[in-house]
This record gives structure tokens, C-alpha cells and sequence, in this order.
């Protein structure tokens, strides 16, 4: 590792070992903090803001700080440790957050230290930055997790504070590079949770040369952590849906032959 | 075998499984005492004669006069007991004491492994507690018992476990060889052995001894299996139903052959097997009585049967499902004391399927597909079923196994050849490979390479405790006792290495006396309750002249088995980085804070200082350097011993239910743990503190070198169902065992897939939640025969869920 690169520093919320649902194999997932986004339905809402902040601990019964300032030997020490288990599953580290792309040189640092390492590297991103600021990461990853929450603009500055366009164009420029991507899509009641937005959202990834996409189901684990972090939910309320429900959306969904769509 | 896989893979319950399912389910335990009332009887009789006839007298007796039961529906038969199916008989050979207090109320009332106890009964017990007095090998043991080592076992720091109070068990006797030759096969090979006998040799009079007991025990056995053929026939001939009587000629018909002769397919082998366990059980009232390998020593039959039509499949698959059962069906009687450290009838009847063959190679067949369905048919608590996992294990068992073990029975357990074999060799250097290739699983975890029959445990001893008693001067913190030697004032040392030298004191004064405890009974067994009939099926005994409680098997040795070994290290991590590293504390504010229980403000300041310290599970190199230092302390002292046939002893961990009631007898401890509160379970994580992911736990797991552990050591891991749900989230965790197991030299994994929900939701309702399975530490219960703070230890042991 290079001197001046390992010393990069950024801001975490957290570091998760045996991740198994953030790409192939086993992984560590390290929750960057920090999100340009604020969607109501968020389940990590203290990656939210970049700097640690005060979050009500239940076990001690008081405020502690959540997210801390880590180097990226810092990152890189943890992350090498379960690298028996990466070898015998193909697994790796994936950046998730928060978003990775708001503090990219750190991010670009942990890709490229893990590479050397000889670790499969991931990120997991709204997509949401200039896209040089995407280029510049993307490129550092063997695999890219895209979330597509939507097409319909508005409805996406509603529901998410920004619009769609830079993510919609990143995900393009992404394809065309012939990136390894695959969509992610949050299926969110009382936001895309319907055949016709579903269907939007396949019909634009398969038009710019995506063919493996995600359906990732809405839950509400992160509700009390609004709680905790003395925020509202805005998604309170609103019933999750069944496995049954999900399925049958899939079903309802076309898809092109040679594209993959899964629910995770 | 790939193209039979799909045949085997899946084959449906049939509507006889599930009714026998139900039966077994609804079963509640009764006492019975027949055998009781014919081992007294014969000793009556027998009075003057050598113990070795006696002994043998006894059996042959028991097997003569024990009605004889077959269940409706049955096609595998057998009973322990007679008044049920879940019939448990009385050993007052080895001891009937505390069944003077326990008879009349307790036993149908207690906590848990509650009996019914019909009045009869109670009368028949009550009946012979005059003749026994003064007689049993529990009181035996307790008479000779030296009163230094008396005064510290009775402080239960360390026990015998049940072998004061039992027979041995724990084997995984000679089933293929029963099968390949019969019992007329075993006699001839007395009588050759006995031809050869000098009798001007007083050695080979000792052999003779034996022998001319082992032939009564044959004539025992076959006298019975000639009674159930009889019962069987009679049955038929008043039977209405064509069907049902065609099967009861059957069973009749198989007994008529065997065990005497040998099997002549997968019905007769099975019908063995079960028989095995029956009596073996009766004779030597041990548990663990474990027929190991089934997929292997059972599969020439199976591949006949299926080349020949003899059976389909799907006839297998039942006979097979119908053994697992019987399985269940087994349950003992236990005193009081050792129900908290054994709760939930655990007979662990292991069964072990997968691993390698003789020359290394996978040897999974159909067999074994189709064990992994019997689990998932009858997803009750017994047999103790493990699966062996070695490097070339197909991909596709693995994921058949990890669906199998989402149904959360915690079955099967699995255990890692590499890991186990490195222990195996490290324990047996001159024994051949192919003995260990072909080790199986007996009782917990116990590992049995071929021809190996250990002095089974010699007993449990509470690390905790003792780590404790260092920090304290040899003073047991609970009961304010001297209990240890003095190893100096705590306050006066100055570094960590002297607290380490006052462990090492400690731990040589406990194992000592815990080694002449165990000298003690392993004297009393030999001297009184020779296991005869087991031993004609112990590799070595037959060719020896000498019983298996004599050192009579080829391989032997006795393990301790170690409690609380991450609650002792990682009191000792939070003292050396409270106390030695950062200063924050001295010594004897740790102490008052444990004395106090951690009550009053700085006390509860201390409690949180101590829980934050580094802890074993998370692979924090401190707290696992500690653990590492502490655990190579606790092999070497052990390690420096020798048992009564002068073999060596080792290590194991498995600690059942007994991190409870050892947790009462301990006080506050120094990571945390509060007086009272159970201790940690075997090689898992403490309760106390954070605990890591899983790949964590797997990392300092492997930091240890288990192959120290020469009987095995069980790390319990909880994981929610959602963990498991996919078929992908099932390949990762089949991965990560992997990598435990074949990178980082580890022994055994075992998982919880349960939610805590459904455990506090069983603890409201119990009456729905009769077949809920919970893995307790080395075998599994029914959640609601377990005692409510057992339950609430089991639903606190980190669950691991998957974000």
C-alpha cells in the first residue's frame, strides 16, 4: 500500500462482516457516512450525514456518537481479515453507505489497496455525483451495484431530494463502458411499488445494455433509528410487502430473454 | 452414485412415519421398573459369586423377563422400558439413593425431564431400596472417595459428570463387524481365544473369567432376540389384518436370524442396529451408545437390496425413518443434580453420515441423502446426527445438509475431517490412517477413530470458577470458601504474567483432584459393573481377554471437559487491560466490585469498563491471545496426566446444560458476568459483551490449536432463519463453514436456526410448541422440557442475523 494512499481519511458508520446479501461470496460491507440523497424510506438514516453524530444507545440508555473518522489502513486492516472466507466463496469487500461517491478519493483508495490485496472489490451507489466523481470511483471496482429507484423525475425529487438525471446518465456511461453492473431496485410501496414503475425502470436498464437486475424488497428495521436519532420516518406506516406480493410483481414484469432479474 | 442422487435426494414421508411421528411426539416419559425388579432378583441369587458372573447373570436375567413390546405400526422393534414408548427403566447397580427422595414427589413434578410415575412402580421401587442399601457404585464411589478431593468435588467445581452415578456408554461399538458375522461369529472368536487359554497363567484365569461372562451374555442376547421372534409370531397368529400381520411374520422372521447370524439386508441390519441399542443401554445404563457410520457400514446391504428389487427406495427411506424414531424413543432417569447439566433426555445416540472412506475419498452415497430426509421427516431430538464435511464434499450434500439445518433442529451438526484427523493424530501417532478416516461421532462430539473406546469423560471441570479463585487468593468468590491453595495476595502482583502464575497453581489443584476423582470411579466401575456385552464389541477386549472398563480396547484415553472457557478468558483479557495495560483499576477494586456483585455506582462503572474490554469471538488478537495463552495452559496440565489403564488424558469441550448450574456455583466474574448467571458454553462466545460476525468468532476459534481438543469441541452459532432463507444465503454459509473447517482447523459447528420470538413465544405457550428442537451444546431438546432460565440462557446466546 502506498504511503500517501493508506493514510486517506473518511468518515464510516460502519464495517459489516459476513455480508451476504452485497454481491457474490462472503463480504465485509463498509457503510461509508455521508448521503446526497434523503429517501424516505432509507434504513441506514445515520449514514445520512457525513460528520458522527449523536444516537440514542438502548443498551447504555444515553446518547453515544454514531460514524467515525477512519484511514484507509484503518478500513483495509479489517477488511483483510476474513479474506480466507472471500478465497473460498469469491466474495470481497463492497462499499455501500451512505454513498461511497461523496468522498471519492477515500473510496478510490480502499478499491485500489483491496485490489492489491487480491480482493474482489464492490460498490453499492445511488450513482448520484458529477460524473467524473463516478468515473473516478467506478472505475476503481470490479462490481457495481446500482440502485435505480425511478424514472419518473418528480416523483423522484419527492420522494429522494434530487432529481434522477446524473444517475440515470452514470448508469448509461457505466454500460457503455461495458462496467460489470447490476441494478438494484429498492421496491418501495407508495413510491415504485407498481408494475408500470417497475416495468420503467427495467425497460431504461435493458435500453442502455444492462442485463442483470435486482429487486430488492422494502423493510422497516431501520425504523427505530429515526427514533434514536430523534428524526421522523416518513415511511411510517406503510405496511411492507409480502413475499407472495413481491413475487407476483416479478411475475408481472416483462423481461427480455438474456436478462436476469432476481429478487434478493 | 450422481445419477441415483435424484431417486434418494427427496423421497416423501410415508403416512406410517407420520403416524409413528405422533406417537412418539404425544409419548410422555414413565418410569418403569421391571428391570429394575430382575437385576435384584438375579443379584439376590448371585450373592458370593464373582462379580464378573454376577454381572453377566444379571443381563441375562434382564433380557429374559423384560416383557417384550411392539408398538402399532412398528416394522423396527424394540423397547428400554415396557409401560410406554417413552419408558425409561431404573439401574440400582449403580445407583438408587437419590431416588429415595425424588421417587415420591419430585420426579413427576421438577423442573424438567418431569416422569410419570404410576403408583406400581413407586411400590416396586420402594421394594428393593432396602436390599441395594449400602451396595450401589454410587455409594461405593462416595465411601472411597479421599476427603480432600470429596471437599472440592462437593463444591462442584469439578464432577464425574454421570459416571458416578452410571455406566459408561459414550461408543461407537462394533456394529459392522455384528452385522458381517453375527453374534455366533463374536462366540467363535471366544472360542478360540479361550482355546488358547494357560491356565497355570494367572493373567489368562482373568481372561477365562471374562469369556466364560461373555458367552452368558451371548446366551443372553439370543435368547432374546428367540423371544421376539416368538412375541412377533404370536402376534401375527391373532392379528385381523392381512397387512399388519404380513409385517409381524416379517419381524418375526428377522428375528428369528439375527443377531445370531448375520444380516441378510437393510430391514435385518437396521433391526440390529436398534436391538444394539436396546440392550447395550439395559446392561450398562450409559448413554451415548452411538451407532455411528450407518451410510457406510449399512450401504453393501442397501446396494443389494436395490440391484436385486428386494426394496425400493422408498422402502428404505421408511425403514430408515423408522429407526429414527425408535431413536427418540429412548429416555433415562436421572437424579436431580445431573438433569441441570443433562436436561432434555439426551441419549445422543450418534449417528454420522458423509466424510471420507477408508483411502480418503468422499464417501457420500445414497445413504446419506437419505439420513439427511430422516432428519428432515422427524425433526425430533434424537439420534444426535452429524455430518461430516472434508474437502471434496459434494457441493450439492452440503446445500442438501444446510436445508436440512434450517428446519433449526441443529441437525445435523458439522464437523471438519481436517480439523478432527489433526486431533486424532496428534492424540494417536502409530494408529493407522484408514482408523481415522473411518472415526464417527459418538455421543456430543466426541471423536472415535476405528478401534478407539475412551474412559469417556473425565468429567467437567468449571474453568471460570478457577480463573476466579486466582484473582482471589484460592478463595471461591460465592460461597466465601477456601477452596484453592493460596497463590498470593492479587494485590501484590505486579504484573500480568504473576496473576498467570497463580491460574497455573490453581488449575494443577483442581485437575489433581480432579483426576483421582475420576481414578476413583473408574476403580469402582471396573471392580463392579464390567460392560460384558459391550465389550465383546470393542475392538481389542475379545483379543485382550480383558473388559473395556479394564483398558481393554485397542485405543483409549479419558478427556476433561472444559466449562466456561470463554467467560475464564476473558476475565482474565478485561483484568490485564483494566489493571496490568491501562492502569484504570487496581486489583482490589476489581475484586470489591465482584465481591459486591458489581452493585452500587462505581461498582456498576467497573461492570462497564470490564464488559468493554476485549473479548474472545471477535477476533480481537488481544483477547485472543489470552485465550491462547490461558487454553495451552489448561492442555498442558490436563495433558500431564495419566488414567487408571495409564493412558493419557486430554481435552474436550461440550458443556451440555451445565453452563447453568456451574454458573450458580460461580460468583461474579471478571468479564463482566454477574454471580449466578451462567457461564459460557462450551468453545462459543460469552453472553457478555460484543460479540462479532460469524467469520469473527470462526477467526479466533482457529487461532486455538484444537487439535489439543482430542475428543472434540463444539462451537454454537444462532442464526435467525432470514440468515438462511435463499439458496444463496445457504451457499454462503456452507462456504463459511468451509473455510473453518479446511483453512482454519476447526473441529465442529453447530447451528440454532430459530428466532428468539419462537422460543419466548414457546416458553408462553408450550403446549403448541411440543416438537420445537433447540441445539443445547453438543445435542439437542425439546425446547419445552427445559427449565425456563435454561430456555432464556439459550434465547441470550448471540444470534447472529444477517444484515
Amino acid at each position: 500500500m502506498k504511503q500517501s494512499e493508506s493514510q486517506v481519511r473518511g468518515y464510516i458508520s460502519n464495517i459489516q462482516r459476513y455480508s451476504i446479501h452485497d454481491g457474490p461470496g462472503i463480504r465485509t460491507t463498509v457503510f461509508f457516512k455521508g448521503c446526497p440523497l434523503r429517501c424516505g424510506w432509507c434504513s441506514n438514516p445515520e449514514t445520512q450525514k457525513l460528520l458522527p453524530e449523536e444516537m440514542m444507545d438502548l443498551k447504555q440508555g444515553k446518547k453515544v456518537i454514531t460514524g467515525e473518522e477512519k484511514s484507509v489502513e484503518d478500513v483495509i486492516e479489517i477488511v483483510c481479515r476474513d479474506k480466507v472466507f472471500y478465497q473460498e466463496s469469491n466474495g470481497g469487500i463492497t462499499l455501500s453507505g451512505g454513498e461511497a461517491l461523496l468522498q471519492p478519493e477515500f473510496a478510490r483508495a480502499i478499491l485500489d489497496t483491496a485490489s492489491a490485496c487480491g480482493i474482489h472489490t464492490a460498490i453499492e451507489t445511488t450513482g448520484f455525483a458529477e460524473p467524473c466523481v463516478f468515473e473516478q470511483v467506478a472505475d476503481g471496482a470490479d462490481l457495481i451495484l446500482f440502485d435505480i429507484k425511478g424514472i419518473d423525475e418528480e416523483k423522484h425529487i419527492m420522494n429522494t431530494g434530487v432529481s434522477n438525471k446524473t444517475i440515470l446518465e452514470n448508469l448509461r456511461a457505466a454500460a457503455e463502458k461495458k462496467r460489470n453492473v447490476t441494478v438494484r431496485i429498492p421496491v418501495i410501496p407508495c413510491h415504485n411499488a407498481t408494475t408500470e414503475e417497475l416495468q420503467k425502470i427495467v425497460d431504461y436498464s435493458v435500453s442502455v445494455g444492462i442485463n442483470r437486475l435486482e429487486l430488492l424488497p422494502y423493510h422497516r428495521l431501520g425504523e427505530p433509528k429515526y427514533r434514536r436519532l430523534g428524526r421522523k420516518y416518513r415511511w411510517e406506516g406503510i405496511p411492507i410487502l409480502t413475499g407472495e406480493e413481491l413475487k407476483m410483481l416479478k411475475s408481472s414484469l416483462m423481461i427480455p430473454d438474456g436478462v436476469e432479474l432476481m429478487i434478493i | 452414485m450422481n445419477s441415483n442422487v435424484k431417486e434418494v435426494r427427496n423421497i416423501p414421508i410415508t403416512a406410517r412415519v407420520e403416524r409413528l411421528r405422533k406417537a412418539v411426539l404425544e409419548a410422555k416419559p414413565i418410569l418403569c421398573s421391571e428391570r429394575a425388579l430382575a437385576v435384584t432378583k438375579s443379584y439376590r441369587e448371585t450373592e458370593g459369586m464373582h462379580y464378573i458372573e454376577r454381572r453377566a447373570r444379571a443381563f441375562y436375567r434382564i433380557l429374559d423377563e423384560m416383557t417384550l413390546q411392539i408398538w402399532d405400526d412398528e416394522l423396527i422393534v424394540g423397547t428400554l422400558g415396557i409401560n410406554g414408548r417413552r419408558s425409561a427403566p431404573v439401574f440400582p447397580e449403580f445407583s438408587i439413593e437419590w431416588m429415595k427422595d425424588e421417587l415420591e414427589e419430585s420426579l413427576e413434578t421438577r423442573e424438567q425431564d418431569t416422569f410419570e410415575v404410576p403408583e406400581y412402580v413407586k411400590r416396586d421401587i420402594r421394594g428393593i431400596f432396602d436390599y441395594w442399601e449400602g451396595k450401589s457404585n454410587w455409594i461405593k464411589y462416595r465411601n472411597l472417595l479421599p476427603e480432600d478431593t470429596k471437599h472440592v468435588r462437593d463444591a462442584y467445581v469439578f464432577s464425574r459428570d454421570l459416571f458416578e452415578r452410571a455406566g459408561y456408554g459414550h461408543t461407537a461399538y462394533q456394529i459392522e463387524k455384528v452385522l458381517k458375522v453375527g453374534l455366533s461369529g463374536l462366540r467363535e472368536e471366544v472360542n478360540s481365544k479361550y482355546a488358547e487359554l494357560d491356565l497355570t497363567n494367572a493373567e489368562d484365569l482373568e481372561k477365562k473369567l471374562f469369556y466364560d461372562g461373555l458367552k452368558i451374555c451371548f446366551d443372553a442376547v439370543e435368547n432374546y432376540a428367540k423371544r421376539y421372534s416368538k412375541r412377533a409370531f404370536e402376534m401375527a397368529a391373532a392379528e385381523k389384518n392381512e397387512q399388519r400381520k404380513a409385517e409381524l411374520l416379517k419381524i418375526a422372521d428377522v428375528f428369528s436370524h439375527i443377531p445370531v447370524n448375520p444380516a441378510r439386508d437393510t430391514w435385518e441390519a437396521l433391526q440390529v442396529v436398534e436391538t444394539m441399542q436396546i440392550v447395550l443401554q439395559l446392561e450398562t445404563s450409559g448413554d451415548s451408545i452411538s451407532p455411528g457410520r450407518m451410510d457406510q457400514y449399512i450401504y453393501p446391504y442397501y446396494k443389494h437390496d436395490i440391484e436385486t428389487g428386494k426394496y425400493t427406495n422408498e422402502q428404505i427411506q421408511e425403514l430408515f425413518d423408522c429407526i429414527w424414531i425408535k431413536y427418540n424413543e429412548i429416555v433415562k432417569v436421572q437424579d436431580y443434580e445431573s438433569i441441570y447439566v443433562h436436561p432434555g433426555f439426551p441419549l445422543t445416540q450418534n449417528v454420522t453420515a458423509g466424510g471420507v472412506n477408508l483411502d480418503g475419498l468422499d464417501a457420500t452415497n445414497e445413504l446419506s441423502y437419505m439420513m439427511l430426509t430422516c432428519q428432515e421427516h422427524i425433526r425430533l431430538q434424537q439420534p444426535q446426527f452429524t455430518f461430516r464435511y472434508h474437502e471434496g464434499t459434494p457441493g450439492d450434500i452440503k446445500m442438501r445438509a444446510a436445508e436440512i439445518i434450517e428446519y433449526g433442529t441443529g441437525m445435523p451438526a458439522l464437523f471438519g475431517d481436517k480439523g478432527c484427523i489433526a486431533s486424532m493424530k496428534r492424540a494417536f501417532p502409530d494408529m493407522p490412517e484408514e482408523n481415522m478416516n473411518n472415526y464417527a461421532i459418538v455421543g456430543c462430539v466426541e471423536l472415535s477413530p476405528q478401534g478407539f473406546q475412551g474412559r469417556v469423560n473425565g468429567g467437567f471441570i468449571n474453568l471460570a470458577r478457577i480463573i476466579d479463585m486466582a484473582m482471589n487468593d484460592g478463595i471461591d468468590r460465592m460461597s466465601e470458601e477456601q477452596l484453592g491453595p493460596n497463590t498470593g495476595d492479587p494485590e501484590k502482583f505486579e504484573s500480568f504474567d504473576e496473576l498467570f502464575d497463580a491460574v497455573k497453581k490453581q488449575l494443577a489443584f483442581f485437575i489433581h483432584h480432579q483426576v483421582v476423582n475420576a481414578m476413583v470411579v473408574d476403580y469402582i466401575q471396573r471392580e463392579n459393573t464390567p460392560h460384558l456385552f459391550l465389550s465383546s464389541m470393542i475392538d481389542g477386549c475379545i483379543e485382550k481377554g480383558r473388559d473395556m472398563t479394564k483398558g481393554g480396547s485397542r485405543w483409549g484415553g479419558t478427556p476433561i471437559l472444559i466449562g466456561g472457557i470463554a467467560t475464564a478468558s476473558n476475565s482474565l483479557a478485561a483484568v490485564k487491560q483494566n489493571v496490568f495495560k491501562s492502569g484504570k483499576y487496581t486489583m482490589s477494586e476489581i475484586n470489591s466490585a465482584l465481591d459486591a456483585d458489581f452493585k452500587g455506582k462505581k461498582n456498576g462503572k467497573i461492570r462497564q469498563d470490564l464488559i468493554s474490554a476485549p473479548k474472545y469471538g471477535n477476533d480481537d488478537d488481544f483477547a485472543d491471545d489470552v485465550m491462547v495463552e490461558m487454553i495451552n495452559a489448561v492442555f498442558a496440565e490436563i495433558e500431564s496426566h495419566k488414567d487408571i489403564d495409564g493412558r493419557n488424558y486430554s481435552t474436550f469441550t461440550v458443556t451440555l446444560g451445565g453452563t447453568v448450574p456451574m454458573g450458580w456455583k460461580t460468583g461474579a466474574t471478571a468479564d463482566g458476568r454477574k454471580a449466578g448467571m451462567p457461564i459460557s458454553d462450551s468453545f462459543s462466545p460469552a453472553n457478555e459483551g460484543k460479540n462479532g460476525s460469524p467469520t469473527a468468532i470462526f477467526l479466533s476459534a482457529g487461532k486455538v490449536d484444537q487439535s489439543h481438543f482430542t475428543q472434540g469441541n463444539i462451537l454454537n452459532l444462532k442464526f435467525t432463519k432470514t440468515a438462511l432463507g435463499s439458496k444463496d444465503s445457504k451457499q454462503k454459509l456452507m462456504d463459511m463453514v468451509s473455510t473453518y473447517f479446511n483453512r482454519l482447523g476447526g473441529q465442529e459447528v453447530q447451528f440454532n436456526v430459530i428466532n428468539g420470538e419462537t422460543m419466548k413465544a414457546a416458553q408462553k405457550k408450550p403446549e403448541e410448541y411440543g416438537d420445537l428442537i433447540v441445539r443445547i451444546a453438543g445435542y439437542s431438546a425439546r425446547f419445552v422440557e427445559l427449565s425456563e432460565e435454561l430456555q432464556n440462557d439459550i434465547i441470550a446466546r448471540a444470534e447472529h442475523e444477517a444484515i
